[in-house]
Order: structure tokens, then C-alpha cells, then sequence
């Protein structure tokens, strides 16, 4: 859990932590409102970088409405979280960089915090972890009370020793920080299930929403994406795009443009809604709201990463992130301690009666 | 004063954790729902509980 702490404290601020330390192409200043460039042309331009590549997916940037995202790979047949990312201008469509990240400190710090470079073996045990963290938080509320009994909130007794105060800072803070850390501790187990997740969803409504194409041959031409984007915005009009699977990828079929789209309200901005789009006539298929399993998953992330209220809430999760450390080691402290004494006890017990053999002592 | 009587009920024990539990629950959902002024009062709500520890070891031996 301490390696947690601290590995997701920087982990907290990547995006200002990479604009720090990674140079990368500005987009093109433009005056507000102009249109967005044409995605066809966006992905023309950015594949003629990478020829012979595939796009995955194309991501409008969250954080960044000046930039296009693409994820692409060599082909459909690799695993998707080695695609590479490359940027577009989202006005003039021009091709802008493509950073490795693999070296980056917050990626290594990601993957120490997301699976410890185990896969999604490392992902369930550290799922597994988050479990226990939860228990330990329940149980410190159980054993909050007696240890309280004569004690007023908040008590600090500054001029007793280390053990006395470490005590105090220990429950006070475990116990003014019980919503944080369950809140945190949970939605990161429901992270460490996004695989299996997303595995349910494919097999079971992405599966339902394209059964009619099951048998069909892959598609012989593909349409325009700008163009199958426009009839969803119009479908949709009171939704933005998210993110466009492509057929062959991860999130739709072999015949479909899965375009996720997302509401436009704080809340409704982390949901998504896919529509499909059938590659040979650019006909809007189906359109579906995810099951509550995949909007719960969603619903989870702002809440473990902290990103959802602007920078003064990132710094919030920090302080809270640096007080639960103070909380792990304070109990690790008394963990130690109290096996220590009970090893000490054990030991004088054996000294004191000299009828015991020496392997006994031993051992 | 006697040990009897320095003893709390567990009502007494948990009634400040419960308010401040409370409090940063609201505030970690407000600061999802809403936007602008209500995500600052929300942000506040959620760090209360840094504010409270801060002030107790501020204000050394609590009485």
C-alpha cells in the first residue's frame, strides 16, 4: 500500500509533470470558434508518417480541444496497449508529433502503480491489495472506539513518548481520512477489473449490437469517418464525441466505426454512449447507453485519479495522499513494535525456565 | 475525575468522525456533479479532514 502512496502521488499530476519534463508540438494558435479540421484528412496526414500502420482509435483530447489524438499500430492482430499515439492539429488537420512514452517517468511510475509490470496477474493482486486495504480501514474504525474511550477528538499528546503520539497521529488522521481512503481504495479495485470489464461489455452488448453483421465478409470499401461522425452529432445533438474504434479494433466489429460519444454536463461527460456506424453505407446502425457495469467502471476513474475538480482538487489528493502515507507508517510502526515485544516476551519465557532443551530455545 | 465517568459512549466517540465522513462524502460527489462555485465548496468539503489534522497537532496537547 505504501508503494501505492507514493507511486500514485506523482501519478496525481502526470499531465503537468510531463508538459515539464517532455517538449512536444504545439497545435496551431487559432481564434475561438474556428471548425475542427476534417478527420479524414487528420488521419491521411498522420498515417503518411507511419505508412503502412493502422489507426486504432481516434481520440478527441479531453484536456486539449486543439488536439487530435490517434492510436495506431501495425496492425489489428497486436496487443492495443503497445499502439503508439501520434497528434494532429484539430484545425488544420497537419500531423504534429509522436512521443514515446515508454521511457517516461510517469509511465514507469504507471505501471508500478497499475500492475508492477505483471500484466493483469499484477493488476488482480494489486486488486487484491486494494481489498485488504479496505478491510484494514473497517477494522481501524472497530478498533477506534476502545482506544478513544477516554481520550476527546482530535487528542495530540505532544509530551508522551514517540509510541503515545505516533498512537494519536494515527487515529486521528486514519479516522478523519475513513471517506477518502475507502472512496480511493475502492474505485481502485474496480480499476484493477477494467480488462474484464471491458471483456464482458464486448462479449455481451457490443456482441448484441452488431449480431446481425456476425457472418457478414469484411467490409469491400469504407466510407468517410468525418461523414459517419456528422450523422452521429446529428443523432445525437446533445452529446460530444469521445473516442472512434475502428473496424477491426478493440471496441467494435469488423463492419462498424464505434463512435463513443459523451454528454456534455460534469456528470454526463464521463458516461459514453456508442453508436455504430456501418463502414460500406455510413448508415447509423445502433446506438446503446453502456450497462450500468462499464458507467460504473467510468464512474470510478475521476474518482480514484482526482482529476475531476481542476488543479486545486489535484492538490487536495496530494495532501490526503501524503497523510495516508503518515497513516500507513505509523501503523506499520506499531505493527513492528508489537511483534518485536511479543518476540522479546516469548524469549524471556524460554530463559526463565531452565528445563526446556536447547533446540526449543533455539527455534 | 474518575475513570467511570471520563468514559464515552461510542454515540460521543464517532459524532465528529460521522460529520466529517459526511462532509467529505458530499464533496467528493458535488465536486462530480457540479461545476464552477459548487466544485470550490466541494473541494473545501474534501479537504477538511487535512484542515482538521493540521489544526489538532497545530494546537498540541487537545483538551
Amino acid at each position: 500500500m505504501l508503494m501505492l502512496c507514493l507511486t500514485g502521488l506523482p501519478l496525481i499530476f502526470h499531465d503537468e509533470i510531463d508538459d515539464l519534463l517532455h517538449e512536444q508540438v504545439r497545435p496551431a494558435a487559432v481564434p475561438k470558434g474556428t471548425p475542427e479540421a476534417n478527420i479524414d484528412q487528420a488521419i491521411a496526414n498522420a498515417l503518411a508518417r507511419f505508412p503502412g500502420q493502422v489507426v486504432h482509435f481516434f481520440i478527441w483530447d479531453r484536456d486539449d480541444p486543439n488536439a487530435y489524438l490517434l492510436s495506431i499500430n501495425r496492425s489489428f492482430d497486436v496487443d492495443p496497449s503497445t499502439n503508439r499515439i501520434a497528434r494532429a492539429d484539430a484545425h488544420t488537420a497537419a500531423y504534429l508529433d509522436s512521443p514515446v512514452v515508454t521511457g517516461r517517468f510517469t509511465y514507469i511510475m504507471l505501471k508500478l502503480h497499475t500492475d508492477m509490470f505483471a500484466g493483469l496477474p499484477g493488476k488482480l493482486f494489486l486488486g487484491l491489495m486494494g481489498i485488504l486495504f479496505c478491510v484494514a480501514i473497517i477494522s481501524g474504525i472497530v478498533v477506534y472506539a476502545p482506544s478513544m474511550r477516554k481520550l476527546k477528538f482530535g487528542t495530540y499528546r505532544s509530551d508522551r513518548p514517540r509510541v503515545v503520539r505516533w498512537l494519536d497521529v494515527h487515529n486521528l488522521a486514519g479516522i478523519l481520512l475513513v471517506t477518502w481512503t475507502l472512496v480511493v481504495g475502492a474505485t481502485g479495485v474496480i480499476n484493477t477489473w477494467a480488462d474484464l470489464v471491458i471483456k464482458i461489455w464486448q462479449f455481451g452488448q457490443l456482441a448484441e449490437m452488431t449480431a446481425q453483421y456476425k457472418d457478414k465478409p469484411p467490409p469491400a470499401h469504407y466510407s468517410s469517418v468525418q461523414a459517419a461522425v456528422d450523422t452521429v452529432r446529428r443523432a445525437e445533438p446533445d452529446m460530444v464525441p469521445a473516442f472512434i474504434a475502428f473496424p477491426g479494433s478493440f471496441f467494435t466489429s469488423k463492419n462498424h466505426y464505434a463512435i463513443f460519444m459523451r454528454g456534455n454536463s460534469p456528470l454526463t461527460s464521463r458516461l459514453l454512449k456508442p453508436a455504430l456506424i456501418d463502414v460500406e453505407t455510413g448508415k447509423l446502425t445502433d446506438s446503446r447507453d453502456l450497462p450500468w457495469y462499464v458507467a460504473a467502471l467510468l464512474l470510478s476513474q475521476p474518482l480514484h485519479f482526482g482529476d475531476y475538480g481542476g488543479l486545486a482538487l489535484k492538490i487536495i489528493w496530494a495532501v490526503l495522499d501524503l497523510i495516508t502515507i503518515v497513516v500507513l507508517a505509523t501503523g506499520l510502526y506499531h505493527w513492528l513494535r508489537r511483534r518485536k515485544s511479543r518476540v522479546s516476551v516469548e524469549r524471556m519465557l524460554v530463559a526463565s525456565s531452565s528445563d526446556v532443551p536447547v533446540s526449543a530455545r533455539s527455534a | 475525575m474518575s475513570k467511570a465517568s471520563s468514559r464515552q459512549s461510542a454515540i460521543r466517540i464517532f459524532a465528529i468522525p460521522a460529520l466529517v465522513a459526511l462532509a467529505s462524502g458530499a464533496g467528493l460527489a458535488g465536486a462530480l456533479v457540479g461545476d464552477g462555485v459548487s466544485d470550490t465548496f466541494a473541494s473545501a468539503l474534501v479537504a477538511l479532514p487535512a484542515a482538521i489534522f493540521c489544526v489538532c497537532l497545530a494546537r498540541r496537547r487537545g483538551r
